[in-house]
């Protein structure tokens, strides 16, 4: 087997037995000791990376601190009624764990400019036997027509796809935030399913909506709403985040 | 590379600002509309209908101002396309100042 080519298929004769306990040979690329039949990448070739600085946006793990700042938004008049805890005020605790309930990846975005909390991003309910994830977003500004929440979910989108081999990404929404929605069932998502007149909200019931974005469907349209470019990497966002600061 | 036209090789940068016609098209072909629909008139809120029509608008400004985006106090209803080329240009023009 060549060093230098990753997939070529490595001589059945020559493979080790993985249950042994003998020594693996040379070959081995990691601390976990893997079997010397592992191909070996390309030493040229770079490590994956993961890409959370986006033009106008930086992906921010979410820390303790956060946590009000967090729930202040979500329980917001704007976003209360028509994100996940519906119009209901957890307690500080509750809050604190249904934030990280069956959570995969989650981020915060922050504004790469003025460093303002634009919305949160999460990938959640990962499926990896069916190859599936649920990625749900908020805006913490509705009013804010910036691109830099939508930005954060596509690079979310992208980290996804890239490091896990999920299949597609789903995504439900009641009826009425599907008019924000609208154009990007056109070209990315596709609509999976429909609950009629699921849930209770100002009055009348809204349809639940489920979406799926799909792997090939990504990485057709990848290159043009990720598209590499030089200069502005993104400005690393500062380290404390006062609360409250995106008001 | 003309002058104006966004670049195609992503190691590039247009040297000057587009004229509106030229942005007009890429910003047509970007949103996938017809070329006609995109005149200096033309409502930002009609142009894009959706979160990811806009983000494809400014992916698309990008191309000359890096991080661009429009005022954040301007109303998107009532923001013409002929006000998304002015703010681009002036942007263009004080970077390019700064240099």
């Amino acid at each position: 087997m060549s060093i230098s080519d990753p997939l070529s298929t490595p001589d059945p004769l020559s493979t080790p037995d993985p249950l042994s306990t003998s020594d693996p040979g040379p070959n081995v690329t990691g601390p976990t000791g893997s079997p010397s039949s592992r191909p070996v990448p390309d030493v040229g070739e770079p490590p994956p990376l993961q890409r959370t600085v986006g033009r106008w946006i930086t992906l921010r793990p979410v820390r303790h601190v956060d946590y009000d700042a967090i729930r202040s938004a979500e329980l917001s008049d704007e976003l209360g009624v028509r994100w996940r805890h519906r119009g209901a005020t957890p307690s500080p605790e509750a809050f604190a764990q249904a934030l990280w309930a069956g959570v995969l990846v989650q981020y915060l975005v922050i504004d790469n400019d003025d460093h303002r909390l634009l919305g949160l991003v999460s990938a959640y309910n990962a499926d990896l036997q069916s190859g599936t994830c649920h990625l749900g977003f908020a805006r913490f500004d509705p009013t804010d027509h910036s691109p830099g929440v939508i930005e954060g979910v596509l690079l979310v989108a992208d980290h996804l796809f890239s490091h896990w081999t999920f299949r597609k990404l789903y995504g439900e929404t009641l009826e009425f935030n599907l008019a924000n929605l609208g154009g990007v069932l056109g070209p990315l998502l596709t609509e999976e399913g429909r609950l009629r007149e699921h849930a209770f909200a100002g009055g009348r019931y809204w349809d639940l909506v489920h979406l799926a974005l799909y792997r090939e469907v990504w990485e057709t349209h990848r290159s043009r709403l990720l598209p590499e470019r030089p200069e502005r990497p993104g400005r690393r966002p500062i380290e404390v985040l006062v609360p409250g600061a995106w008001t | 590379m003309t002058a104006g036209d966004a670049p195609t090789d992503p190691g590039a940068r247009p040297d000057e600002p587009p004229d509106f016609d030229q942005l007009a098209l890429l910003v047509a072909g970007a949103l996938g509309c017809e070329g006609g629909v995109v005149v200096p008139e033309a409502r930002v809120s009609d142009i894009c209908a959706d979160s990811l029509d806009l983000y494809c608008l400014y992916v698309t400004l990008d191309a000359w101002v890096p991080g661009f985006v429009l005022p954040r106090q301007l109303d998107l209803d009532i923001a013409t396309m002929a006000d998304v080329h002015h703010y681009l240009v002036m942007r263009f023009e004080q970077r390019r100042v700064r240099r």
